[in-house]
């Protein structure tokens, strides 16, 4: 168990490092020059020593293999590099917007938990019928709503039309607890209803192939409660796959959350990592890809530790 | 009823009860949380400055910020007219600018403002490697002396109108010699007391200000909202008091709110730049043809909502010095004419590639309109359309054959052309390869004379010039609108150019 888990902590590793490496390069072929599009936003041509003078700044005057070296040499040291942009620490900004991005997505998991497993589990038991036709259909529509749609709704309807709730925004929990969690309230459940289908889906698919099993029919027949059978052997065999797609989801909505933080306004990851790409902000982009790919493939290790916990089977 | 049925049924009761209770909660917290302080101004930036370099240009947003916390020897009053900051009062012979600073004056960090820090400030702008906005637009300072230390003469090599106006922006902030550039320390009306990354910035108004009784607010909060439908929902809701950049589309929306009001103002111009080196647009007729092909109207319509209007003339302020008939009509919309000329010129047919951008919807919306306007003439228009970054990067390569553009000059002085239409290196901003030796001296002659009326001469031979060799097919006016709640009081737009520094005014502002 112990060797396993070093040799997919190794891989992880091996894998970010890689992951960083390609988009490094990649940055590079993007047509743009960012001493260029950073002194560009006044409109007025720069002059041309003024481009000179930041780009040795940057360090972009340097050969690329040099900068690639140096960049995995200030990674050894757990520098990020400096923003292109305002000269901030990269690593710092991450540390800033990283656990907002990190609280939305984890609010969102547990309110899609919460609201997908139970429904899929009751879609499950009860095949064919009317709950179980309803809950389908409902599955269906909200996994086809493009998330900005139902963001822009969810403003109109509830800043605009009702004033319940402030239209978007971000408040530090140090600062306001209560507004906080008001305001990541509605980003989280914007993303949530997408991702509770599907969560909904894949419970539903898992429970109902468990149910036909001989174990639950043996269960039954042997006495258990109805309780107890759900618990030790419906939803334990059942929850495995479950798990698998919840841990994708989350690393996907690390990078992909973008649209739901801008319709929001929640200043986290994705939002820093579009704006750092419009402005061709390399070590911000690379710094940003790094710690997601990272986070993506930790997330991954323990939703595999979770699969073994749950069946044995696969601890071989 | 099975055990399991009962217990589904208890599970999903709890949970039931559960979000209800939730929900209730939310009906009870909004009422009690939005007890708003009322004095602070908010006020909704439409992005969060990427840095705060107070002589580079890093974005309108960051001209707010820095606004309230720099500034500079001069600036501009209610009615953007050139008014004094730091200089108290200031004498021009020619060539030769004698400015006085306020005895009053002092840093930030409480240190008195000399004429040295003024001379080290542009100094910092002018050095060798310097990124500064103005580097090259200042060049035409000769000499600078400390004639006492509260007492500063600039010498200019040449005269030049435009120089006042140049120093009445945000790029010519005066800051602490003795702090340096680290942590650069200003003379602005408030002081940035807080900042949460990406969010928004809070302020607190500097006691020491030169202004007596200024800022009338002493707490100002700017919040980013990168998304324009967002900034309107939070000006209707109250969350915030003033808006940057209304867009076009809710303009209507805000204007027709009683609780709202939309200050609108002409802002930059949409023209059209050439690619000279190549064919067609090498032929001067073929570029005349465009100018006469394009129903401007339809512009404003599709892609401003309305918003704006036709620009028939020189690339100038609404209310420019130099503005009359013979810069303002220099075409028309004659799609008979542009076709006899696209004949004569022999290009009938031909494929043509126009550069925008997917970016931005001004743009593109722009050149799906221009593009049906010249097929319907002859000729054929492909469309390219690359992401922002990368259509800066093409068309300062000269990669394009004709491109749309959107222009903005930094001050309210016709000097503002040369970037636009005189010769110089290449740039996205102005056409490539274009030269006229005839514009340049004219916009030479224009750039150093202090009298009005002849400078009026002056842009009037420029637009002649214009008219025939079309350097840059000018589109659109555009305008700019900031959206207020109605108890703001003392927010002045500015107009054309200085829209982008109504920042200086935010010091009048008070919530009734």
């Amino acid at each position: 168990m112990l060797s396993y888990i070093i040799k997919r902590t190794l891989t992880a590793v091996l894998l970010s490092v890689a992951v960083a490496s390609i988009v490094f390069l990649a940055l590079f072929l993007v047509p743009g020059d960012p001493a260029e599009v950073l002194l560009s936003t006044g409109g007025v041509e720069p002059p041309a020593e003024a481009v000179r003078a930041l780009r040795v700044e940057l360090g972009l005057d340097q050969p690329v293999l040099w900068q690639y070296f140096s960049f995995l040499g200030d990674l050894l040291k757990g520098d990020l590099g400096q923003s292109f942009s305002n000269g901030e620490a990269v690593l710092s900004t991450i540390l800033v917007r990283l656990p907002r991005t990190l609280e939305l997505i984890f609010a969102a998991t547990v309110v899609s938990l919460i609201v997908g497993i139970p429904s899929g589990m009751i879609a499950a038991m009860r095949q064919g019928e009317t709950i179980d036709r309803v809950l389908s259909f409902a599955a269906s529509i909200a996994m086809s709503l493009p998330i900005f749609v139902i963001g822009t709704a969810m403003v109109y309807v509830f800043a605009q039309k009702f004033r319940l709730v402030p239209a978007g925004g971000y408040v530090a929990f140090s600062q306001d607890p209560a507004q906080h969690l008001l305001l990541l309230l509605m980003p989280a459940i914007a993303i949530s209803i997408g991702f509770s289908a599907t969560i909904f889906r894949m419970s539903r698919a898992t429970v109902a192939a468990v149910l036909t099993k001989d174990w639950v029919r043996t269960a039954r027949s042997k006495g258990i409660n109805e309780r107890q059978v759900m618990i030790w052997h419906i939803v334990r065999n059942a929850l495995g796959p479950v798990a698998t797609v919840v841990g994708l989801q989350m690393g996907n909505l690390l990078g992909g959350s973008v649209l739901v933080e801008y319709v929001f306004n929640w200043p986290g990851l994705s939002g820093y990592l579009v704006t750092a790409i419009e402005n061709r902000d390399y070590p911000g982009v690379r710094g940003t890809v790094l710690i997601v790919a990272t986070l993506f493939i930790l997330i991954n290790l323990v939703v595999d530790m979770i699969y073994m916990i749950l069946d044995p089977r696969v601890r071989s | 009823m099975t055990e399991f049925q009962h217990a589904s049924l208890l599970l999903s009761r709890r949970v039931f009860l559960a979000a209800s209770g939730a929900a209730l909660g939310t009906l009870v917290l909004p009422n009690v949380l939005r007890a708003q302080d009322a004095t602070v101004l908010k006020y909704a930036l439409s992005a969060y400055p990427p840095g705060l370099d107070p002589f580079r240009h890093e974005g309108a947003a960051a001209n707010a910020v820095k606004l309230q916390i720099f500034r500079g020897l001069l600036g501009l009053d209610a009615e953007g007219k050139v008014a004094s900051e730091l200089a108290e009062t200031w004498e021009e012979t020619g060539t030769d600018y004698t400015f006085h600073i306020r005895k009053n004056a002092v840093f930030q960090n409480g240190e008195p403002v000399t004429a040295a820090d003024v001379i080290w400030s542009i100094e910092q702008i002018l050095k060798e490697g310097s990124t500064a906005y103005f580097v090259e637009d200042l060049k035409v300072i000769s000499k600078m002396t400390a004639i006492d230390d509260k007492t500063v003469k600039i010498t200019l090599s040449a005269p030049t109108p435009a120089f006042t106006k140049l120093l009445a922006t945000p790029y010519v902030p005066i800051l602490s010699a003795k702090a340096g550039m680290e942590k650069p320390v200003g003379v602005g009306p408030y002081k940035i007391a807080a900042s949460e990354e990406g969010v928004s910035i809070d302020f607190e108004a500097f006691e020491g200000y030169y202004k007596e009784g200024f800022p009338k607010t002493k707490k100002l909060k700017m919040i980013a909202y990168k998304d324009e439908s967002l900034r309107v929902a939070a000006l209707e809701s109250g969350d915030v008091d003033i808006i940057e950049y209304v867009p076009w589309q809710s303009m209507g929306k805000v204007e027709n709110e009683p609780s709202l009001v939309l200050q609108e103002t002409t802002g930059p111009n949409m023209v059209i730049n050439f690619n000279v080196e190549q064919a067609p647009f090498n032929d001067a007729r073929v570029r005349q043809a465009v100018a006469y092909a394009i129903k401007r109207e339809d512009i404003v319509a599709a892609a401003f909502y309305g918003r704006g209007k036709p620009l028939f003339g020189l690339p100038l302020d609404e209310n420019s010095e130099v503005a009359s008939d013979k810069t303002k009509n220099l075409w028309s919309y004659d799609p008979d004419k542009a076709r006899a000329l696209i004949k004569e010129a022999g290009v009938e047919g031909k494929t043509v590639k126009l550069l925008s951008s997917s970016t931005y919807s001004m743009h593109q919306d722009t050149s799906l309109v221009v593009q049906q306007h010249l097929n319907a003439i002859g000729l054929v228009v492909e469309l390219d359309l690359p992401e922002w970054g990368a259509r800066v990067a093409q068309g300062n390569k000269g990669q394009y054959q004709f491109a749309i553009n959107g222009t903005s000059t930094a001050i309210n002085d016709p000097d503002g052309l040369t970037a636009m239409i005189g010769s110089g290196a290449a740039t996205y901003k102005r056409s490539f390869g274009y030269s006229n030796p005839k514009l340049d001296d004219l916009l030479t002659e224009g750039r150093h004379e202090m009298d009005p009326a002849k400078r009026k001469a002056t842009y009037e031979a420029v637009a002649e010039v214009v008219q025939q060799d079309v350097p840059l097919c000018p589109l659109t006016f555009r305008t700019q609108g900031f959206g207020l709640r109605k108890t703001v009081q003392g927010f002045h737009t500015l107009v054309g150019s200085s829209s982008g520094y109504t920042g200086f005014g935010l010091e009048d502002v008070m919530l009734g």
